[in-house]
């Protein structure tokens, strides 16, 4: 169907058909709006300055905060309560320090000003306890997309091992994967990711994630099954074989990559799913524990508010649907390139 | 094709039979006790008036046979090793109360009227410490239920258990039967409380007669729950499959006849955002903004009927269902447009590709002809297949719309059997739900095969 | 097009940090702007008990029908197996118990069904004369026989009624002596004896045992296990009354519960609403009982209670007219969003006080809580005030006991400890709590202060009492971790002592009996004194004061208790309850009381002149 040379590989084929989809490629540009946040979030928004100059000293807290919490340093005993703010009113003359552009970390609470609607030192305005909703909304993005990717990895994971097994060996492995599948899927999901949350007793957004892992793969398998029951015949796989490859090698080696890339559509589209189920498993609190402020939890709390507090419930739900919908639109846009059946 | 699907109903029964073992399994483990909800509850708060005595719990478990093993009751046989275990437990002085005492007496008390004899015997024996002899006073006092308790002497709780056992006249001047009798049991007995006193094997038995057991919150079937929850979310359900479906395909046929166009990408981008709402959020909207708060007074916002609506005309009171659930159902339909045309626009395409397609554009029959009577009809054989969906969603209602909107539905139902921990409701929801999704599956693979001639299900290759 | 992008979202970071640099200040809350919210604050006191919150320009007229909110369905309307407090509620209105409070004298001694009673010289036997003209729904009367039934009933071990139960487990023996005589007797002297042995619903037996089953069994059988256990009659009226139809008249043609209070039950249709009616046949209807209250029983034709289970939902149900009553509403809805000036014209907002406080329970045998003074610094680490002001919109009454704020129990006369950081953390230190290995922790012993506080899911208040100490904490050196729980996984760690920290409610009445909370007995076996509290003094004045039968010898005791769980603060009180609820403005009659819920519907009526007038 395609005119192009010779020379140009499958990928850069997808890669032309991808980037004529004006739509897809401006997801991905929020796309990568958003993984800046992820990673910079504590650069972001932070209560910690990024540099400090102190009584001839220069500290970097928000670096040091890495260090604490991964690598088991301590705070240099000026420091010792986290409280850079208070220490302003002793600088002596050469004193400064730069903070992120949010001054507040998302725990960060002043009753005084409760609820108020955006202004320039709080862009999103505040919450009930005079949280910075905008420094939430960034430290949420780091919760909302983490649930996301991992969870999708592990469903990902465990769907194309199962999915790959059945397809392959059919027979009797193929059986007890399709009852695995069918169990999985006979199962209300909503419902069973809350019994199992409860079970997990403790909150913990780990736990989100695995759970979601844990009860989304059916798809997967269901769709690497297929894929690797149409492959399993071709030349280049009973070729294998007849090399005496072994089966685990022939799998992953040479079967795989054929269903890799459908499997890549699935995922784009499964990562805005998760999104969405973890906002709603907040709303029924569910969620992740409250010191840890993710979109959905903002955005279920802030139902309560409403109309007054327009601001809290604006801006999560703006984020939620923005990153769910630019999700789509690439996957869609994946979707469209790499299938060459429904290209024109 | 017959064989195929004799051995896919077949193959049903190993799965649902692991679907019940998962949950009963899943439930058990979940900490928590429906017992706790006898004691108060989060929105009122503890009433200081009651007592969380571990008598009250205990009996409360009794009643709802919370009180037996999980799987298979194997402590009618190896009491007496646990009574060892009980012995060494108390002789390295650990405490004898709080959780760990209590898992480590509980497989003694499940032993429960086997055990008696042996009990009774280790009294009379006069050979245990102290602290065992309390442990095994409290073992028979809540289990065969004597009115002795631990602020009576030590001898009156020792007399009181021999005068029940062996009969005589008790403090009132009664002369009571012995209870010696009523507790031998033949080896074939013991044999069957194997599987009668454990809760597995009991709700396995009473299920294979559909017999869902009665609700531990309110003690009524487990069945009249779900007949009353079911038509409700089916009521949503059905409307919102058809709304979707009349909504969705048209869309979807739209966006494949016009792929690339501006239309294609309105639509697109549309049934995106409307898929990525979360709809707790658009519902709360909705309720702020439609439900005559501050703003525009359109639909009520709560329950299905208005109130004294039982006693108007059917018509009447159709109208009032209708004003009732129109916001609800749109909210609970909106998400779904988004996956269906999708779905219709990528089988759409496909078809239009095949070569028979071609060869009816080429016989020069008008584009119109050719995506409505040929293209359409073969892509739809997918959709169609997709009906079979209906049957499990029935059952399973929407959580969260419900429980904003005040909807008795299945949704809550079983969302408050899990905040409940009211075993029996879960255990039905997931299996009922389970029996129909797993026809759902055979329903549609038989449709399709109905539809499509060119699938066959003997063996490939 | 992806650098030109990168640059714009360059820029646009750029202009923030800009504007970050300019003024960060913003407009902050004065210190007294939180008021009353537009509404009513009932305030009660020692003398008067009973608050009325509407106009008494007219006179009271007969008819109308309320419709007010609840949150959550009762599961059963069987007043002795049902849990929920709805249901408590909604049958108050139909069965009635023997005593009840005396609204001049808040003594538990207003006859009710009993015309006059007397107590026996130990205080153990009560015996009752019961009214002659009192006849249930159905037009049966009334007589001793459905009062030794209805204990009967309470006592049956296999009736699903535990928690009842324990209240009468000292009861050894009943009867009746012809139709009108009833008499109990409890194996001790308590002071509540009066409360409980006459405070329990009566329950008709024609309706509920049909086959006098249990009339061959004395009270002293049902007591006795191997007779509940050989006689299946026993367990078979258990079980019938277990799943008895009148515990669930759902539907409009279902029999209605048969009482003989002022109200008739009328329908239930579940998961919409429960409506009773007028009894207009009511035995008390010439009689005077309550002051101030309506002599017929009551004024309203009809009362629905509907079910909104969705907060939100249920102001806006308020405001589009679907319902005339919120009795608890959430307090950012009350101060937030209720003050527009048409909506306090058609409304009346109301904040009233109920026996019941808010706490804060260290788990006393937790290393970090062993030691009062750490208990005493958590305390002054606090900021109720703050808490009070900006979370709770000023609802809460600080309180510092156990006991009703405004009752003889209460002791007045301790200072409340202050907000007083240093001060905390001198105690703190004091108790050996200091940062010994450097890391930005205090630890004693090896252990790090590092403690756990569990919230019940849902609660908003505790979540965000929580989220401050966690931050106000980590200050100081403590280590909060917020472990939110599911209720029924948050009480089975209650009962299992699994736990550091619980932020909790407790429910009392006028006058409560401290022996479940704070006797040493309770602790461990699932008693209700889960943190743990032990104390010599307070466990002997708790065991002596029970049988003290003299009330203000009685309440000096207690006086001391309050001192010493001031001074061990194994607890940190929070706040005196106060509920916020709304109501239609042409209701009247309005009157609000200390006895949970708070309000009484017979005393409100419908200003059918107050609907014309044009507001």
């Amino acid at each position: 169907m395609s005119e192009m040379a010779p020379a140009r590989s499958y990928t850069q084929i997808v890669a032309t058909q991808f980037s004529r989809n004006k739509l897809a490629v401006f997801s991905v540009h929020i796309i990568y709006v958003l993984l800046f946040v992820f990673i910079f979030a504590d650069f972001l928004a932070n209560d910690k300055p990024i540099v400090m100059h102190l009584k001839g000293n220069t500290y970097f807290p928000v670096f040091r905060e890495y260090g604490v919490n991964w690598f088991g340093l301590n705070w240099q005993d000026e420091f010792k309560s986290q409280q850079f703010k208070i220490l302003e009113d002793d600088y002596e003359a050469g004193d400064w320090a730069i903070y992120p552009p949010i001054p507040y970390s998302p725990n960060e609470y002043n009753l005084q000003v409760k609820l108020q609607p955006p202004s320039m030192a709080h862009p999103f305005g505040t919450d009930e306890l005079g949280r910075d909703v905008l420094s939430q909304m960034i430290h949420g993005a780091r919760v909302s997309l983490l649930v996301g990717f991992v969870a999708v990895a592990i469903y990902v994971f465990i769907g194309v091992i199962l999915g790959a097994l059945a397809g392959f060996y059919g027979g009797f492995m193929d059986i007890v994967i399709q009852r695995l599948i069918e169990i999985m899927i006979t199962f209300p999901r909503m419902f069973l990711i809350i019994t199992i949350v409860a079970v997990m007793e403790t909150q913990s957004i780990i736990n989100i994630m695995v759970i979601l892992g844990l009860t989304g793969w059916t798809g997967v398998a269901r769709f690497t099954r297929a894929e690797f029951l149409k492959v399993k015949n071709e030349d280049y796989v009973v070729a294998a074989k007849a090399l005496g490859y072994k089966d685990f090698r022939t799998i992953f080696r040479h079967v795989l990559p054929n269903t890799l890339t459908p499997v890549l559509v699935t995922a784009t589209f499964g990562v805005a799913a998760a999104i969405l189920i973890e906002s709603g498993l907040s709303f029924l609190g569910f969620g992740a524990p409250p010191e840890q402020a993710t979109w959905g939890s903002l955005l279920s709390s802030a139902r309560d508010m409403l109309p007054t507090g327009w601001w809290l419930t604006t801006f999560p739900g703006l984020a939620i649907f923005i990153t769910v919908t630019v999700y789509n639109l690439v996957g869609e846009g994946l979707r469209d390139a790499l299938d060459p059946r429904l290209k024109q | 094709m017959w064989r195929y699907f004799l051995k896919r109903i077949l193959l049903i029964f190993p799965t649902l039979f692991g679907i019940s073992i998962i949950t009963f399994i899943i439930i058990k483990l979940a900490p928590g006790d429906p017992t706790a909800f006898k004691m108060g509850n989060q929105q009122t708060g503890m009433s200081s008036d009651q007592n969380m005595a571990k008598q009250v719990i205990e009996q409360t478990r009794e009643i709802y046979g919370l009180d037996k093993p999980l799987m298979l009751n194997f402590t009618i046989y190896n009491y007496e090793d646990n009574w060892a275990a009980v012995q060494q437990y108390l002789a390295a002085g650990h405490p004898t109360s709080g959780r760990q005492y209590d898992d480590i007496v509980e497989p003694l008390k499940q032993a429960d009227e086997v055990a008696v004899p042996f009990f009774v015997a280790l009294l009379a024996g006069n050979t245990l410490t102290e602290a065992e002899t309390l442990v095994v006073l409290d073992i028979l006092t809540i289990k065969q239920k004597l009115s002795i308790s631990s602020l009576m002497s030590l001898e009156k709780q020792l007399e009181y258990v021999n005068n029940w056992w062996y009969g005589g006249i008790d403090s009132t001047g009664v002369s009571r039967k012995a209870a010696r009798d009523s507790y031998q049991f033949t080896g074939f007995q013991k044999f069957k409380m194997i599987f009668t006193e454990a809760q597995y094997p009991r709700w396995l038995v009473r299920m294979m007669m559909l017999d869902f057991g009665n609700s531990i919150k309110d003690n009524r079937p487990v069945w009249d729950h779900i007949k009353e929850s079911v038509p409700v979310s089916l009521i949503f359900t059905f409307i919102s499959f058809i709304l979707a479906y009349m909504i969705a395909i048209p869309l979807g046929i739209y966006s494949a006849t016009h792929q690339y166009t501006t239309g294609d990408k309105v639509t697109t981008v549309i049934l995106f955002i409307l898929y990525s709402l979360p709809n707790f959020w658009v519902a709360t909207m909705a309720i702020v903004f439609f439900g005559g708060g501050d703003f525009f007074d359109v639909f009520p916002v709560s329950g299905l009927h208005s109130l004294g609506a039982e006693d108007l005309s059917t018509w009447e009171y159709l109208k009032d269902l209708a004003h009732h659930v129109a916001l609800p159902l749109i909210i609970w339909t909106y998400g779904s447009f988004s996956a269906l045309s999708r779905y219709m626009r990528g089988s759409m395409l496909e078809v239009i590709r095949q070569d028979y397609i071609r060869t009816a554009r080429a016989k020069g029959l008008s584009e119109r002809v050719v995506t409505y009577k040929h293209a359409l009809r073969n892509s739809l054989i997918t959709i169609i297949t997709m009906l079979a969906n209906l049957l499990p969603l029935a059952i399973s209602g929407s959580i969260i719309i419900e429980s904003i909107f005040s909807i008795p539905g299945m949704g809550q139902l079983s969302f408050n059997a899990v905040l409940f921990r009211d075993y029996p409701v879960i255990m039905a929801v997931t299996t009922i739900s389970a029996m129909l999704t797993l026809s759902g599956i055979l329903l549609s693979d038989l449709l399709y095969a109905v539809v499509d001639p060119r699938i066959t299900f003997e063996e490939k290759r | 097009m992806k650098r030109s992008f990168l640059i714009q979202f360059a820029v646009l970071i750029l202009l923030i940090i800009y504007t970050n640099i300019g003024d960060r200040s913003v407009a902050t809350l004065s210190n007294d702007e939180v008021g009353d919210g537009g509404g009513i604050r009932v305030e009660l006191s020692d003398d008067e008990r009973i608050f009325e919150s509407s106009p008494t320009d007219l006179p009271p007229e007969t008819g109308g029908t309320m419709v007010m909110a609840i949150s959550a369905e009762p599961e059963n309307l069987n007043y002795y197996t049902s849990t929920s407090a709805a249901a408590t509620r909604f049958l108050d209105y139909i069965y009635e118990p023997l005593l009840d409070y005396d609204y001049e004298t808040w003594h538990y001694d207003r006859p009710v069904l009993a015309e006059s009673f007397k107590v026996s010289e130990d205080g153990k036997t009560f015996t009752f004369k019961l009214r002659e003209n009192i006849y249930w729904h159905d037009g049966q009367q009334l007589t001793a026989a459905d009062v030794l039934f209805s204990i009967k009933s309470i006592l049956n071990p296999f009736v699903d009624a535990a928690p009842q139960r324990t209240s009468f487990s000292k009861v050894i023996e009943a009867h009746i002596d012809g139709s009108y005589i009833f008499s109990i007797t409890s194996s001790e002297t308590y002071f509540r004896n009066q409360e409980i042995l006459g405070g329990f619903a009566i329950m008709p037996k024609h309706i509920w045992d049909p086959r006098s089953l249990m009339d061959r069994f004395t009270l002293a059988d049902l007591l006795d296990p191997t007779i509940t256990r050989e006689e299946a009659a026993i367990r078979e009226f258990a079980e019938a009354f277990n799943t008895h139809a009148q515990g669930r008249p759902v539907g409009a043609d279902a029999d209605p519960i048969i009482g003989s209070g002022p109200f008739r039950f009328d329908k239930w249709i579940t998961g919409d609403y429960m409506s009773l009616v007028r009894n207009d046949t009511y035995w008390g209807a010439d009689h005077t009982y309550i002051p101030g209250y309506s002599e017929a029983g009551g004024y309203l034709d009809k009362i629905i209670i509907k079910v909104v289970q969705d907060a939100t939902a249920r102001l806006i149900a308020l405001k589009a007219g679907e319902i005339d009553f919120i009795p608890r509403m959430r307090a950012i809805q009350y101060f937030e969003q209720t003050d527009a000036p048409d909506f306090l014209d058609k409304y009346q907002k109301v904040s009233y006080v109920v026996p019941a406080y808010s706490y804060i329970g260290w788990n006393n045998d937790k290393p970090y809580f062993s030691d009062k003074r750490v208990r005493q610094a958590m305390t002054m680490l606090i900021d109720r005030k703050a808490y009070n002001k900006y979370i709770a919109y000023g609802m809460g009454i600080p309180t510092i006991g156990p006991f009703y704020i405004y009752g003889e129990q209460y002791n007045h006369n301790i200072e409340r400890w202050p907000y007083d950081p240093t001060r905390a953390v001198e105690l703190i230190e004091a108790a050996g709590w200091v940062d010994h290995d450097g890391d930005g922790i205090r630890d004693k012993d090896g252990v790090d202060f590092d403690f756990t506080f569990s919230i019940s899911a849902g609660s908003t208040s505790s979540k965000y009492l929580a989220l401050m100490l966690k931050e106000d904490l980590r200050k100081v050196g403590i280590v909060v971790n917020i472990r939110q729980l599911e209720w029924s996984v948050y009480v089975e760690n209650l009962r299992d002592r699994q736990f550091d920290v619980v932020s909790l409610l407790w429910i009392g009445g006028l006058e409560t009996d401290p022996y479940q909370i704070w006797h040493s007995d309770n602790i461990g076996d699932r008693g209700s004194n889960y943190i743990g509290f032990r104390h010599a003094e307070a466990d002997s004045l708790i065991d002596n004061a029970r049988f003290v039968m003299d009330k203000e010898q009685r309440d000096a005791m207690y006086h001391r208790l309050q001192e010493i769980l001031h001074d061990e603060q194994p607890y940190t009180f929070m706040f005196a309850q106060r509920d916020p609820a709304a109501y239609l403005k042409e209701f009247r009659g309005a009157k609000w009381i200390p006895i949970r819920p708070g309000y009484k519907m017979y005393s409100w009526w419908r200003s059918t002149a107050a609907m014309e007038s044009p507001l």
